[in-house]
């Protein structure tokens, strides 16, 4: 009996009672099987949906009607336009009237010749059993089914290319070299956020136009007629008045060549007047 | 979910190490309580129903080494061996007998059958104060992680300087895994521990409900003689 309460008396004070450890063995394996279970096929992991991202550039998009730009911006200087007078028109001489033709006579109806019908000869239709003609259409269905997924396979595969060059051509759009052109104008009193289309093009030409400092001598001013697509191609340009420094002519003329495709596209065929100054130019960061 | 942790902190891991030893241990003690307890009541049933049934002490006592988890069994053990020594005592020549005597009798049973539930009681709930501590700690230590995990989220914002929600998120995310795991951790640690205080306490009520009988059946015994 002694022994038997000595036992119990060990059993209590003991850290681990009997068959304790094999408990915490299962506990351990429990512990274990759960990550497991946790990612196994059983628990399908749920993935989430990312949300198509929109990246809209507000700053720099070109617009037409610019709101009233920031009060930093840098304002473009406009020369009045000087409107020529215009010249006296010649008076229109008086025509003098036409004599009047001579009424034709009435054309007779020749008599159309009347060709008998002939009947369409009724070639002798093969003979096919109807069994044949079944498979026969039933390769049609599958021929069509086939072709029809293949369609719908190709439309998918064109539509993704299509989503995904949009959004490169987006990102690229984003990613807008010009960065100086002003947001708004300052007499701007449209209501659209965004840089003027004429600013814009001035700064991408400006990015592009170089000239030695030997070369940068007077104020040289000349006015440049552009004429540039929707898409922001150049399509034509013409000086309107020539600043009458050659080398300053000659280099925004290279600089126009070399802007004959803009970074954004317009929000419509436009043509632009603008004024190039070769201070203003220099003193452009 | 794993490489949240992974990516956690070095408090945060430790924390986590800390909560995973509390659930570890938690669940070993919840597997190993309920195959005592259940063992405990099975053979408790069992040991009553052979008690009432042979009505003897000497053959219950022959045979009450089959209820080696029975805390009745215990008892009855406890008891008959006092009796028997007490039997001892009283059958030497020369010694006239007392009443008095008859109840001191009574009262050493009692006593041993006292000593004997305090035993069995305390084997009982062995453990069981871990599963309390592990349900009222985890909680707050998985707090102490989250606490600290956010900390570092902030203080990352503030290096970086940006408060967007990709650089904030990923920070409270790590966090508050520590307290997931912590109540995790704590949930079947509470619910083992109610669960099973609930049966001892039935064990308990057992035991001095056998015990009540016994020490009758002694002094009627007593009596008898």
């Amino acid at each position: 009996m002694e022994s038997s309460r000595k036992k119990r008396w060990q059993q209590l004070q003991a850290v681990f009672g009997p068959g304790f450890k094999q408990m915490l063995l299962v506990s351990v394996l429990l512990h274990f099987i759960l990550p497991i279970l946790y990612y196994s096929p059983f628990f399908p992991q749920r993935e989430i949906e990312k949300p198509p991202v929109y990246r809209v550039n507000l700053v720099n998009k070109i617009v037409k009607n610019p709101q009233a730009g920031r009060p930093e911006a840098t304002s473009v200087k406009k020369k009045p336009v000087v409107k020529k007078k215009p010249k006296p028109k010649p008076k229109p001489k008086p025509i003098p009237p036409k004599p009047k033709p001579k009424p034709k006579p009435p054309v007779k109806p020749k008599p159309v010749p009347v060709t008998p019908k002939v009947e369409p000869k009724v070639q002798p239709k093969p003979t096919v059993s109807k069994a044949q003609n079944n498979t026969l259409k039933q390769r049609l269905e599958q021929m069509r089914a086939s072709q029809k997924k293949k369609d719908s396979d190709q439309a998918r595969k064109d539509r993704i290319a299509a989503l995904k060059a949009a959004a490169l051509a987006e990102s690229r759009q984003i990613e807008s070299p010009v960065t100086d052109a002003p947001v708004g104008m300052v007499d701007g009193s449209g209501d659209e956020a965004g840089v003027s289309a004429s600013a814009h093009v001035q700064e991408f030409i400006q990015q592009q136009w170089n000239l030695s400092k030997y070369q940068a001598v007077g104020n040289p001013e000349a006015e440049v007629k552009m004429f540039y697509s929707a898409d922001g191609a150049l399509i034509h340009y013409k000086f309107i008045t020539k600043s009458g420094n050659s080398a300053f002519d000659e280099s925004l003329t290279r600089a126009i060549v070399k802007s004959k495709q803009l970074d954004q596209k317009l929000p419509e065929a436009m043509e632009f007047h603008i004024f190039f100054n070769l201070k203003d130019m220099l003193d452009r960061p | 979910m794993l490489e949240l942790v992974f990516s956690a902190g070095p408090v945060v891991k430790l924390v986590l190490l800390i909560l995973i030893y509390f659930s570890l241990v938690s669940w070993a003690i919840i597997f190993y309580k309920t195959s005592v307890i259940q063992r405990a009541i099975k053979d408790s049933d069992r040991f009553l129903d052979f008690f009432w049934q042979k009505k003897r002490f000497d053959l219950v006592g022959e045979g009450v080494k089959e209820f080696s988890h029975s805390p009745l069994a215990t008892l009855f053990r406890e008891a008959y061996h006092e009796l028997l020594q007490l039997k001892k005592k009283n059958v030497e020549p020369g010694e006239a007998e007392d009443f008095s005597l008859k109840m001191e009798n009574t009262e050493m049973v009692s006593r041993a059958l006292r000593r004997a539930t305090t035993q069995e009681t305390q084997r009982l709930e062995k453990y069981l104060t871990f599963l309390a501590t592990t349900g009222s700690t985890a909680p707050f230590i998985g707090l102490f992680g989250t606490v600290w995990g956010i900390m570092d989220a902030f203080h990352g914002i503030g290096t970086t300087g940006s408060a967007s929600l990709a650089v904030v998120a990923p920070g409270i995310s790590e966090a508050l895994i520590a307290t997931a795991i912590g109540l995790a951790a704590a949930i079947p640690a509470v619910m083992g521990y109610n669960h099973f205080l609930n049966k001892v306490n039935i064990l308990i009520g057992e035991m001095d409900n056998f015990s009540q009988e016994l020490l009758n059946i002694v002094e009627r015994m007593e009596r008898g003689n």
